[in-house]
C-alpha cells in the first residue's frame, strides 16, 4: 500500500486517513534521527525512551491537524525540542550530555560490515566516536541543541530559528560556535 | 533547502565526522518502546479512519438511500407477489369448487383448465412446491423445454469445449502461474526482510560473558565478530553501555546482580576501561568500589590509567591509583 518513494507529508496525509502503514514507514524513516536527537540533549537513556514514546504518540495523536503545507521534519522536531525542553524544565536539570548512548553491539556490527578494518582500526575509530560524541556533550545547551537540530533534524537556520524561539542571526552564530567548539574539543583529544 | 552551516573553515568536517560516528554508536530505542509506538499508532490510525468515515457520512447517506431502498423493496414486492400468488392458488379451487361440484362432468373438465393456466402463468417465477396437481396439469410444456435444452446443448457443447480446450492450454499457464509465484514476494518479502533488523537488535540475555585475553582478541579477526558478540552476551553489554554512558544508578542495579565485573568488549576493553574512555568519573568510582580491576589493558596494551592521564582527567587518575591502578 505505501510506497519506499513517498514523502513524508504522503505517508502522513495516508496516515490521518487511517493507514497504519504510513506511519510505521515514517517511524522507521526518522526513529535513529529523532532518537539521537533526543538522547544526546537530554543525555539519559530511559528519559530519552519516554521522550521518544511522546513525541511520535504526539504525531500520531495529531495526524489529522497537520498541514501538508510544513516539511514534515520541520514538525517532528518541533514536537521533538518542545517535548525535550519540557522534560528538562520538569526535571530541573541543566541540559547536559552524560549518557553516549554507544553501544558495543554496534561496534562489532561495524566490524563485521567492514572486514578490511582490523579490531585495532575500529578500537581507534571507536576512541575518536567516542572522542566527538563527548565534545557533543560538552557544547553549551543551545549551541549543542541547534547543531543536533540541524545534522539530525536537516533543518534550516531560518527553521531552527523558529523553532527555538530565536532569531536569525543568533542561530547562525550558535552554529558556528557549536562547530568551532567542537573543533578545538577533537583537537584537544587527539 | 537548507542553508550552509555558517562557517568559513571547512564546514563539512565537523559534520561529516559527526554522521561517521552516529553510524558507529549506531544508538537506537529499545524494542519494547518501538513497539509500543506503532500499536499506539495502529489504534490512532483505527480512530483516524473512524473520523474520516463520519466525516464522508452525509455523502454516503445520499448514495446509499436509494439503493437501500431498492435493495429493501425489491424482494419486499416480489415475496408479497408471491404470496398472493400462493394464496390465489390455493383459495381459488375452492372457490371454484363448490360450483363444479354441482356440475355435470364435462363441466368439470372444463373448468378444471382456467384454474391450471391461471396457476400457471401467475406463479410459476416463485412456487416450485405446489404438489403434484399443479406439476399433473402443465406437463406437456415442461416435457418440451426440457427435451429443448437437450437438444440444444450439445451444440454449445461442440464449440465451448474447443474454445475451453484453447484458452486451458494457452490461457492458464500464463495467467494462473505469474499471480502465485509472483504475488508471494511482493507481500511477503517486504516484511520478512524488514522485521528481522529489528528483532536481531534486541541481544538474547540467556549466556554469561566471557572474559577474553588479548592473544584471543587478536586472533578474532578469523573468528566471525557476531560470534564473539554471542559468547559475552547476558548482562555485560548493559554492563558496558552503564559504564559509558555514565548511568550510575542504572550500574549499580547490575552491579547488584551477579556479572562479570571485568567482561570485556570486543575490543577489549573493560566496563572500567569505557567508564574512564568516556570521562565518566562516578560511574569508574562505582565500579572500582564494586571491585573492578584497575589494572586490565585492551587490546592495544593501554591501560584505563594510561587513557586517563592521557585525556587529563585528573578525578579519575586519582581514583585508580587510589585502588592501585599501575
Amino acid at each position: 500500500m505505501t510506497n519506499s518513494g513517498d514523502t513524508d507529508e504522503a505517508l502522513m496525509a495516508r496516515f490521518a486517513r487511517g493507514d497504519a502503514a504510513s506511519f510505521e514507514q515514517l517511524y522507521r524513516r526518522h526513529e535513529q534521527r529523532v532518537w539521537r536527537y533526543l538522547e544526546r540533549n537530554v543525555g539519559n537513556r530511559a528519559t530519552a525512551e519516554e521522550l521518544m514514546q511522546d513525541v511520535w504518540f504526539a504525531v500520531a495523536r495529531d495526524a489529522r491537524r497537520y498541514k501538508p503545507e510544513a516539511k514534515f521534519t520541520t514538525w517532528l522536531f518541533t514536537i521533538a525540542h518542545n517535548r525535550m525542553i519540557d522534560s528538562i524544565r520538569a526535571q530541573r536539570r541543566p541540559m547536559s550530555l552524560d549518557a553516549l548512548g554507544y553501544e558495543a553491539e554496534s561496534v562489532i556490527e561495524h566490524l563485521t560490515t567492514n572486514p578490511a578494518d582490523g579490531p585495532l582500526a575500529a578500537a581507534d575509530a571507536s576512541d575518536k566516536a567516542a572522542a566527538l560524541m563527548r565534545a557533543v556533550d560538552q557544547l553549551p545547551s543551545e549551541q549543542r541543541d541547534a547543531f543536533l537540530l540541524q545534522i539530525e533534524g536537516d533543518l534550516s537556520v531560518e527553521e531552527i530559528a523558529a523553532i527555538t524561539i530565536s532569531s536569525f542571526e543568533t542561530v547562525k552564530s550558535r552554529l558556528r560556535y557549536a562547530r568551532s567548539k567542537l573543533r578545538e574539543l577533537l583537537q584537544e583529544y587527539a | 533547502m537548507n542553508e550552509v552551516p555558517p562557517s568559513n573553515e571547512d564546514p563539512d568536517d565537523i559534520d561529516d565526522r559527526y554522521r561517521r560516528a552516529a553510524l558507529l554508536a549506531h544508538s537506537r530505542p529499545s524494542e519494547a518502546v518501538r513497539r509500543t509506538i506503532l500499536e499506539h499508532a495502529a489504534k490512532r490510525a483505527a480512530e483516524h479512519a473512524a473520523a474520516q468515515s463520519v466525516e464522508n457520512e452525509p455523502v454516503q447517506i445520499r448514495r446509499r438511500t436509494p439503493a437501500a431502498f431498492r435493495s429493501r423493496w425489491r424482494p419486499a414486492i416480489f415475496g408479497s407477489l408471491a404470496a398472493a400468488a400462493l394464496a390465489g392458488l390455493l383459495v381459488t379451487p375452492l372457490w371454484r369448487s363448490p360450483r363444479i361440484l354441482p356440475d355435470s362432468g364435462s363441466t368439470q373438465t372444463d373448468n378444471a383448465a382456467p384454474p391450471a393456466q391461471t396457476i400457471a402463468r401467475v406463479e410459476s417465477p416463485t412456487t416450485q412446491g405446489l404438489g403434484a396437481a399443479k406439476q399433473n396439469l402443465q406437463p406437456a410444456p415442461m416435457a418440451d423445454s426440457a427435451a429443448r435444452q437437450a437438444a440444444a446443448a450439445p451444440r454449445p457443447a461442440l464449440a465451448r469445449p474447443s474454445a475451453v480446450a484453447g484458452a486451458s492450454s494457452t490461457a492458464p499457464p500464463s495467467s494462473a502461474a505469474p499471480p502465485s509465484s509472483a504475488a508471494p514476494p511482493s507481500s511477503a518479502a517486504p516484511p520478512s526482510s524488514a522485521a528481522p533488523p529489528a528483532v536481531a537488535t534486541a541481544p538474547p540475555m540467556a549466556q554469561a560473558p566471557a572474559l577474553m585475553s588479548a592473544r584471543e582478541m587478536a586472533t578474532s579477526r578469523a573468528a566471525p565478530a557476531r560470534a564473539l558478540a554471542a559468547r559475552q552476551r547476558g548482562d555485560a553489554p548493559e554492563l558496558w553501555q552503564a559504564s559509558e554512558s555514565g548511568d550510575v544508578i542504572g550500574l549499580r542495579a547490575i552491579l547488584e546482580r551477579p556479572v562479570e565485573i571485568d567482561a570485556r568488549d570486543p575490543l577489549g576493553r573493560t566496563a572500567l576501561m569505557l567508564a574512564t574512555l568516556h570521562a565518566r568519573a562516578a560511574a569508574v568510582e562505582a565500579l572500582l568500589a564494586h571491585g573492578a580491576d584497575p589494572n586490565i589493558p585492551d587490546m592495544r596494551g593501554k591501560t584505563p590509567l594510561d587513557v586517563a592521564r592521557a585525556q587529563n582527567q585528573a578525578q579519575i587518575v586519582t581514583a585508580l591509583e587510589r585502588a592501585g591502578a599501575r
